[in-house]
Order: structure tokens, then C-alpha cells, then sequence
């Protein structure tokens, strides 16, 4: 790894890391904090990081977040959650410059979910040596939040909220770390929305394990500050049957990159990644996912769709690894790509690695400008210019968030993608 | 007397960026007069230059006009964007409609209709209002109701797609409207349905231009004058009667006649 010729106490890594250095750390903590001191953050030599450039935390001091103005926290419920009956009512929980707002967190009322708060953070999936953003987490997380559903429990849907407001007096940074654990035959289904305001750095991890015949469904709406960087790492790992499924909508960030990493350990589990990457001006939005088959008779499928408009800059990074003993694997990868400018630029790079004979596994990409005789053709039909673009933009996403099963969550996610929400009025 | 469509010496290229030629000349000096409440239609050899007629008349990107002018209905069509033209009454019936996948074909004709009834100072028409009315004209053209919730000519058959095209052509009133091979690839029963659906807009204020091979279309829809398109100009013009001529004899003679 190359070690960024970082060597200032008083910006980048090293203004993060004096954060922690010296303090009483467990075992953990200590380790990542070697690793990062030693190793530096990876630059685009690195092959993981060729297309996402780190290079903007030398540009900044990170600073410690101070307490959240819970004026600020219950104005911005009031305008995007209180008004929707739907999405008020969910048991919640409001994370907001990373300390648990509990005057508005119903979770905790929840009889279906257990909570359990701890200082330091744990974990048992996140691969600390390997992943530089797990690695930060471990480093510099105060705590880590354990939910639980336990066995047979239909938890239904809770809603989270994290929620980030810059600083002036340096780059504020947040390292939630939120482990979840769905036991036997458990249902969840989870809707997150990160929204804030101002200059500031996310970094959570979380790790979701599903248990036999499980069932979790998790919606995720990045809508953070246009001035935010928000690196997220997620694991999960199945166990039989269980089903795994995941939206993602990335709007907000001037900077983002989300890793997902799927062990499917039982057999029979399926696991669904449906993601949209909206984005405009100079934003940058990274997806990379490892989805690693490990057992036999197991279904994943990944669509990545990316609407880019001005100089913004898509990335996909998709990896499927089918382990020798994964016989009957069937695992399905598709990137689609819509450049809606000249400047607009995509990168994708998917990835096949199998190890076994007998197996169903395809990927594929594409990446194009709108189709001119359909644009022609709504035109012809006396439709504007711009509205028949849109028609044809909401056409492209409006699949990926079609098979949402949760109703409250297609409802947000379609009006949050801009995705006319066409009643069916025959 | 009252021209709707007057077409002066047009010139017109295809662009083809990938293409050596990048501008291929197709028209090359289209003279036609079109007045209000008459069927004019165009016959042609492949290649003369009928289907590029009617994209220039429409307004595809992919086309420009390097001389010549369009008058349509007193006002300068070619300044017109493709909207601007369906808004005033221009109307085009695709050769080979496209397909819109996720885009469901109620909506997509209830947004045609009011963007048009829009442009046209109309009133917009709430949801059971433009049912009611797609309903009974569906209902006309032996059109199915599944095909309204269907996306726009996602998996339609050659036939339905063109009654697509016509009950589009329908619910937007206009007062032009070129049909590109409405009849191609019709059925005998399509054809009358279509056929039906296009002399149930003849008025005095409906003009039309059919582009056919056929004079089948032309025994349902008596047409006023037939002109014979060739090598991108109109080299003859007749009466309906030429269509059988032509039929029986082919294009070669008119063709010889026009080189020589």
C-alpha cells in the first residue's frame, strides 16, 4: 500500500488519528490505529481505489463534533419525516452528529427490537486489516449500537436517521458503528436517511448478520450534504434461506463511497443489491461490492443504474467470487449508465472470479446517452423537450425501485429519486 | 385557395456523424402544395426519399434542411421544434413506432394530450375525463384496454403498434397528419380498422399525406391526388387513378421519363 506523504500533525490522517492516539484503547482499536499510522490511506495506485481519489483529506483538519443543537434536529423532522404519516409512525432512531438524539428516538420504546449500546466498537465481520474505511472505524468509533431481532420476531420496519452538520472549525467526522442481528426466521425491514447540511465526513460501518430463513430489507437513502464525504462499509452474512435485500439511492455527497460485502454462508439464501447513482455537478459516487458464494444453491443479482449529469463521476466496482464448493451458484450482475452530458464519466469494472463448474453467472454493462428516436418520438407526440426527457430518465430508474417490497419505502425512495409516482389510472 | 402544408424547392441531408459522407443530400428539391380537407399520397420507389419527407416535415434531429421552406398553416415549420409542431396540428404516423419500455402507455397518451391541449390554450383533462375518452376510442379501433396499461409498444404486434399510432393521431386532433406505411404490415382486418380510424378525421379542417406501397389502404381511403416521389423530387403528380396505373406498370416509365 502507498503510504501518502502525509506527514503534517495538523491535517488529514494524522489530524483524525491524534484524536485517539494515547488514549485508553482496547486491543482493537489500537491495532487499527497502527495499521493506519503505518500504512497511510491507499492511493490511486492501489488497484481497489484506482478510480477514488482520498487526496481530499489532506486538504482538511478533522475535528472532534461538538453537541448537536436539537433545535436544528427536530426542524429538519418536521419538514421531512412528521408531515408523512407513513414514515412518522415507524419506531425510529435519530443519530445526529454521531451522538443518539433519544428525545426523538422511539426505537427504544420498541418491544420487537432489543438495543444495546456499548463504548468501543465490536465486530465480527469487517475486515479490519483489509478495508482502509472498517479500519478507520475501528480506530476512531466510540461506540457501537447492537440491534437484535429475536427468533420469529416480525420487527416490521424502523426508520433511522443519521444526520450531519458541518463545523467551522474543521472537517467534523462521525464513525457510527451499528451491528444487527436477525435470529432464526426474524423479519426487518430498515429505512436510513442521511440528509445534513455543511462540510463533514461519515464513516460508518455496519454489519447485518441474517439468520436461517431470515428475511431482511434494507432501503437506503443518501441524500447527505452536497458538501459531505460519506465513506460506508457494510457486511452481511447469510445464513439458510435467508433473504437478503438492499436498495440504495445515492444522491447527496460531493463524495461518497459505499462498500458492500455479502457472505452468503447458507444454502439456499438469496441475496439482491438494486442501486441508482443520481448525480450532478462535480459530485463523485463510488459502489463497490464483494458478493462471495460460498455454499451451493445460492442467488444473488446485483443492478447498478447511473444517471450522470455535468462533470459528475459514477464508479462500479463489482466483484462475485464462487467459491469451489458453490455448485448451482446462480449469480446475476448488471451496471447501466445514462450520461446525460459530455463531462459526465462512468467507471465500471466488473469482476468474475469462480472457482466451480456448475453455475449460472453473467454480468453486464452499459453505458449511453439518452436514445434520440425515443426522445424524437415523445416529441413528435407533442411533448417538451425537457418533460420527455424526464419521462425517459424516470423510465430508466423507475425498475430499480419497482421491486421494493416495503410500501412506505417505495413510496420515499420513488419520490426521493424523482420518480413520478404514476398512479395506475386505468 | 387555403394551403395548409406548401413545400418550396426543399433540399434535405441525413447526418450520419460515423458515416465518410457525414451529409448525404436525400431531398433534392421537393415542391408539394397541400390544401385544407384534401388526401394527397406519396408513392416512390425504396430509397426515393419518401420516409425523410416526412421525418424534415416533423422535425428529427437527425435530418437538416440545406434549402427550401415548409409553410404550414401560414407559419415557418422548419424554425418549429417537434413539440412546437405536434402543438399546431402537425401530426406524423411512424413507419416503425419505437418502444418505450417503463413507460406506461395511458400516461404516456394522457401527457401527449395535455401537453398539446396545453400549447393549444385548451384545458387539461383530469385522469377520468381522458379515460372516458381513451376508453371509446380504443373501443373503435378494436383496441384492447390492456394495451393502455401496457408500456408504450413494448411487446405489440406489428398491427397494434399501428393502431397505437392511430389512436394517438386521434386523440391529438390535428389538422396534418403524414401517415409513413400506416399500412405495411397490416392484416386485412387491421387495415380496415385503420383505415376506418383515418377517414373518421376527414373534415374540411383535416388534411392528410399517406405514404404507401399499396393501393389496398387506397380502396378504403379515397384520396384527392397521388404524387410520385423519385430520387428525392416529385416527378409526376395524377388522380387517384394513377395508383393502379402505377400498380400495373411499375415506376420504371414515369422514372425514364423524369431522367430524361
Amino acid at each position: 500500500m502507498h503510504k501518502n506523504s502525509e506527514e503534517s500533525k495538523d491535517t488529514g490522517l494524522s489530524s483524525l488519528l491524534s484524536r485517539v492516539k494515547g488514549k485508553n484503547t482496547s486491543s482493537e482499536q489500537e491495532k487499527a490505529i497502527r495499521l493506519l499510522s503505518e500504512a497511510g490511506l491507499p492511493s490511486r495506485r492501489v488497484e481497489n481505489w484506482k478510480y477514488t481519489d482520498l487526496r481530499w483529506f489532506n486538504q482538511h483538519q478533522f475535528v472532534k463534533p461538538v453537541p448537536v443543537n436539537t433545535q436544528q434536529v427536530q426542524e429538519w423532522l418536521e419538514e421531512n419525516v412528521f408531515p408523512l404519516p407513513n414514515l412518522s409512525e415507524l419506531p425510529r432512531l435519530i443519530i445526529a452528529n454521531g451522538q443518539i438524539i433519544k428525545e426523538f428516538s422511539t426505537l427504544f420504546d420498541d418491544s420487537n427490537c432489543q438495543i444495546d449500546i456499548k463504548d468501543g466498537v465490536y465486530g465480527s465481520l469487517g475486515r479490519l486489516q483489509k478495508d482502509i474505511m472498517t479500519t478507520l472505524n475501528y480506530a476512531i468509533g466510540q461506540q457501537t449500537l447492537q440491534l437484535t431481532i429475536s427468533k420469529g420476531q416480525q420487527a416490521g420496519t424502523i426508520l433511522f436517521v443519521y444526520l450531519g452538520y458541518g463545523q467551522n472549525d474543521g472537517l467534523v467526522s462521525f464513525h457510527h458503528r451499528l451491528n444487527i442481528e436477525l435470529q432464526d426466521h426474524a423479519q426487518l425491514s430498515v429505512i436510513e436517511m442521511n440528509a445534513g447540511c455543511g462540510e463533514y465526513f461519515t464513516n460508518p460501518v455496519c454489519e447485518i448478520k441474517v439468520g436461517p430463513r431470515a428475511n431482511f430489507e434494507y432501503n437506503k437513502l443518501l441524500n447527505s450534504s452536497l458538501e459531505s464525504y460519506n465513506c460506508a462499509n457494510l457486511y452481511v452474512s447469510l445464513a439458510d434461506h435467508a433473504t437478503y435485500r438492499q436498495f440504495l439511492i445515492s444522491k447527496g455527497s460531493k463524495f461518497s463511497r459505499q462498500e458492500v460485502y455479502i457472505d452468503i454462508n447458507g444454502e439456499w439464501s438469496n441475496a439482491s443489491f438494486q442501486a441508482v447513482q443520481k448525480l450532478a455537478d462535480r459530485q463523485h459516487a463510488d459502489i463497490t461490492t464483494v458478493f462471495s458464494h460460498l455454499v451451493p444453491h445460492c442467488q444473488s443479482d446485483q443492478n447498478v443504474k447511473n444517471i450522470l449529469t455535468d462533470q459528475s463521476h459514477g464508479v462500479f466496482q463489482g466483484k462475485v467470487f464462487v467459491h469451489q464448493k458453490a455448485q448451482k451458484t446462480n449469480a446475476q450482475q448488471q451496471n447501466q449508465a445514462l450520461l446525460l452530458s459530455d463531462q459526465a464519466e462512468i467507471n465500471t469494472k466488473p469482476e468474475l472470479e469462480i472457482y466451480a463448474d456448475d453455475v449460472k453467472c453473467s454480468h453486464g454493462a452499459t453505458v449511453g446517452a439518452l436514445d434520440e428516436d425515443q426522445l424524437f418520438f415523445l416529441m413528435a407526440r407533442g411533448i417538451p423537450f425537457h418533460q420527455a426527457r424526464d419521462i425517459l430518465i424516470n423510465a430508466f430508474v423507475a425498475q430499480a425501485v419497482e421491486d421494493v417490497n416495503d410500501p412506505i419505502a417505495k413510496q420515499l425512495l420513488k419520490e426521493q429519486l424523482g420518480v413520478e409516482v404514476v398512479e395506475d389510472i386505468t | 385557395m387555403n394551403m395548409v402544408l406548401e413545400i418550396k424547392n426543399l433540399h434535405a441531408s441525413v447526418i450520419d456523424e460515423t458515416a465518410e459522407d457525414s451529409r448525404k443530400e436525400i431531398l433534392k428539391g421537393v415542391n408539394l402544395s397541400i390544401p385544407a380537407g384534401e388526401t394527397h399520397v406519396i408513392m416512390g420507389p425504396n430509397g426515393s426519399g419518401k420516409s425523410t419527407l416526412s421525418y424534415v416535415l416533423s422535425g428529427h434531429p437527425s435530418y437538416e434542411v440545406t434549402e427550401g421552406s415548409v409553410t404550414f398553416k401560414g407559419q415557418d415549420l422548419l424554425v418549429m421544434t417537434p413539440d412546437e409542431r405536434a402543438a399546431t396540428g402537425l401530426f406524423l404516423a411512424f413507419q416503425a413506432p419505437v418502444e418505450l419500455p417503463g413507460v406506461n402507455n395511458a400516461n404516456f397518451l394522457r401527457t401527449a394530450v395535455n401537453s398539446v391541449r396545453k400549447a393549444r390554450g385548451q384545458e387539461e383533462l383530469d385522469p377520468v375525463k381522458f379515460l372516458k375518452l381513451v376508453r371509446e376510442l380504443a373501443k373503435k379501433l378494436s383496441f384492447s384496454t390492456d394495451m393502455l396499461k401496457r408500456n408504450v409498444n413494448v411487446g405489440f404486434s406489428g398491427g397494434e403498434k399501428k393502431r397505437n399510432e392511430v389512436l394517438q393521431m386521434t386523440l391529438l386532433e390535428p389538422s396534418f397528419a403524414i401517415l409513413d406505411e400506416t399500412d405495411s404490415g397490416l392484416d386485412i382486418d387491421a387495415l380496415r380498422i385503420v383505415a376506418e380510424g383515418v377517414k373518421s378525421l376527414r373534415s374540411p379542417e383535416f388534411s392528410s399525406l399517406i405514404i404507401t406501397h399499396h393501393q389496398r389502404l387506397l380502396d378504403h381511403i379515397q384520396p384527392d391526388y397521388i404524387h410520385v416521389l423519385a430520387k428525392g423530387r416529385i416527378i409526376h403528380t395524377g388522380g387517384p387513378e394513377l395508383s393502379r396505373q402505377l400498380e400495373a406498370e411499375g415506376y420504371g416509365r414515369l422514372v425514364g421519363e423524369a431522367d430524361a
